[in-house]
Order: structure tokens, then sequence, then C-alpha cells
């Protein structure tokens, strides 16, 4: 082989490693940026899985947060109209009871005396009541303790408080011994019937 | 004489030839260090990047149109009832003042 020969074969596979030796440490380095590359998209699938969960709970959090607040404002609503309701009634009440001619009321008073009576089984029943109503139970003691004799078959006998309570109206009977209360007041016959008729009243109030 | 001459030439040849792989092998270590810079760079400007704000940003206004139009629907109960119950009231005043005035024995 001649001297040229042999030194063209020395640069052809001086070149040959050359390529080589490059061509490997790109591969090399496209490797490395490649698993790079695949490391930040595995980290964003990994935040968008996140980042979406998060959102979802968000959503689902806020809404819920957001139909309690409007049921609690439907509830207000209806809170503030059973209380103008109750405010109604117990202004209505007391002017109905505080005129001094009022027949009608004179009748109730009278029936919620014999009511409250009747509902103490004792023969002495001492009554409890505002001025106003206190001076008519007074003047028709007997007419209330014939009609209250005659519906329990037996003599009841009936003592007025002289001290007036302060009440709208109507009247609270005790047995003499004060253990045995009958609240026949108008402000707790309100209270009562509006505990047991309030789905009622809630259902005319928001009736079409 | 020229022979010695020939396998010196071929000696020096050999010498260049090594210089130029060991040249070869400087450049592929810099290949490799800059692919490794660069891997770094960006796994780290990855990381750093703040992912999804635009969807964060649409997802956080639909679910405020969302809460929007709830109050509203509430809202417009609210206000119905509110009609309904003036509407209604002095007629459940009425029966109420009657249930409180009814006396059992009557």
């Amino acid at each position: 082989m001649s001297k040229e020969s042999l030194k063209l074969y020395i640069k052809d596979r001086t070149e040959e490693e050359v390529k080589k030796i490059v061509s490997e440490a790109e591969n090399a380095a496209d490797k490395i940026i490649g698993e790079a590359r695949s490391k930040i998209a595995r980290i964003k699938d990994e935040k968008l899985r996140k980042v979406k969960k998060e959102m979802d709970e968000k959503e689902k959090a806020e809404i819920s947060l957001t139909k309690m607040d409007g049921r609690r404002r439907v509830m207000e609503v209806k809170e503030e109209f059973l209380k103008k309701t109750f405010d109604e009634v117990k202004k209505r009440l007391k002017n109905f009871s505080s005129s001094k001619t009022n027949e009608r009321y004179q009748d109730i008073l009278t029936a919620l005396a014999i009511e409250a009576m009747s509902g103490i089984e004792s023969k002495e029943v001492k009554i409890s009541a505002n001025k106003g109503d206190l001076d008519f139970l007074r003047k028709n003691t007997q007419v209330i303790k014939s009609a209250l004799s005659k519906m329990k078959g037996s003599e009841v006998d009936m003592e007025l408080d002289g001290k007036a309570i302060d009440t709208i109206g109507g009247v609270i009977a005790y047995s003499m011994d004060g253990k045995k209360i009958y609240n026949n007041t108008l402000e707790t016959r309100l209270g009562k019937v509006f505990e047991e008729v309030k789905g009622k009243i809630l259902n005319v109030l928001f009736e079409e | 004489m020229k022979m010695s001459l020939d396998i010196i030439d071929l000696i020096e040849e050999e010498k260049r030839a090594e210089e130029t792989i060991e040249d070869a092998k400087r450049k592929a270590n810099k290949i490799l260090e800059d692919a490794k810079r660069m891997a770094g760079e960006i796994v780290e400007k990855g990381q750093r990047e703040k992912f999804f704000q635009d969807f964060i940003d649409k997802r956080t206004s639909e679910i405020d149109e969302d809460k929007k139009m709830i109050m509203k629907q509430f809202e417009d109960e609210c206000e119905n009832l509110a009609k309904k119950a003036e509407a209604n009231l002095s007629k459940v005043v009425d029966f109420v003042l009657e249930k409180v005035l009814g006396v059992e024995y009557e």
C-alpha cells in the first residue's frame, strides 16, 4: 500500500470516528432534552388534573353556598310575613279588646273565662285579668258562675284577683293553691294558635 | 532514507487523526453539557410556569355567572312570595283572629 493510500485510509477512518462520536453525542443530547420535555408534559398533565379537580370542587362548594344563601333569603321573607301577620293580629286584638263597650268582645271574654275555669279541676277558681276585663268580670260574676256550674253539673266558686295583670285581654285561671293554671289571655292564645296553624298560615299567605 | 521519511509522515498523520478525534470528543462533551443545561432550564422553567391561568379564569367566570343566575332565581322567588303575601295578608289575619277568638265551649 502506498503512503498516500495509507494517509487516505487514516483520514477516512478518522472522519468516520468523528462522525460516530458527534452523532452519538447528538443522539444522547436529543434524548436528554426529550426526557426533560416529557417530564414537563407529565407535570403539566398532573397540574391540569389537579386544577380541574380544584375548580370542580370550588364550583360545587360555591354553588352549594349560593343555594343555601338563596334558601335563607326565601326563609327570611316567609319569617318576615309570619311576623307581620302575628303583629297585625296582635294589633287588631288589642283594638278589639280595648273597647269597653264592645259586646262581641264581652261575649268572648265571658267564654274565655268559662273555658279557663272549666280547665281547672277545682271547686274554687281564682281569675286574673287586666283592669278593664276585671271590671267587666266583676259585674258578670254570677252569669259566669252559673254558666260554668251548669256546664260542670256542680257549683264552682269564682274569685277575682284584686291585682290587674298586664295583658291585652282574656284571663288566667288558677286553682286556689296555685298549682293548676290555665292561661287564656289573648297573647297566649295567639301564640298557641300560631304554633298550631303555622303550616296553614304559610300555605294561605303564599298561595296564588 | 525515503522509507523512514514516509513512516514519520504517516506517524504525523496518525497524530493529527488522534487530535481530530480528541477535538470531536471535546465537541461531543460540549454537546452533552449543553443538552443537560438546556434540559435543566426546560424543567426549571416548566416548574416555574403558572399553568392554566386562562382555564382558571374561564372556569371562575363560569362559576360566577352560575351563582348570579341562581341568586337571581331566588330573588325572583322572594319577590313573588312577597307579592302573594301582601295580597293574602288580610285573609290570613282574619283566619288567625277567628282561631284566637274562637272558644271551645261555644
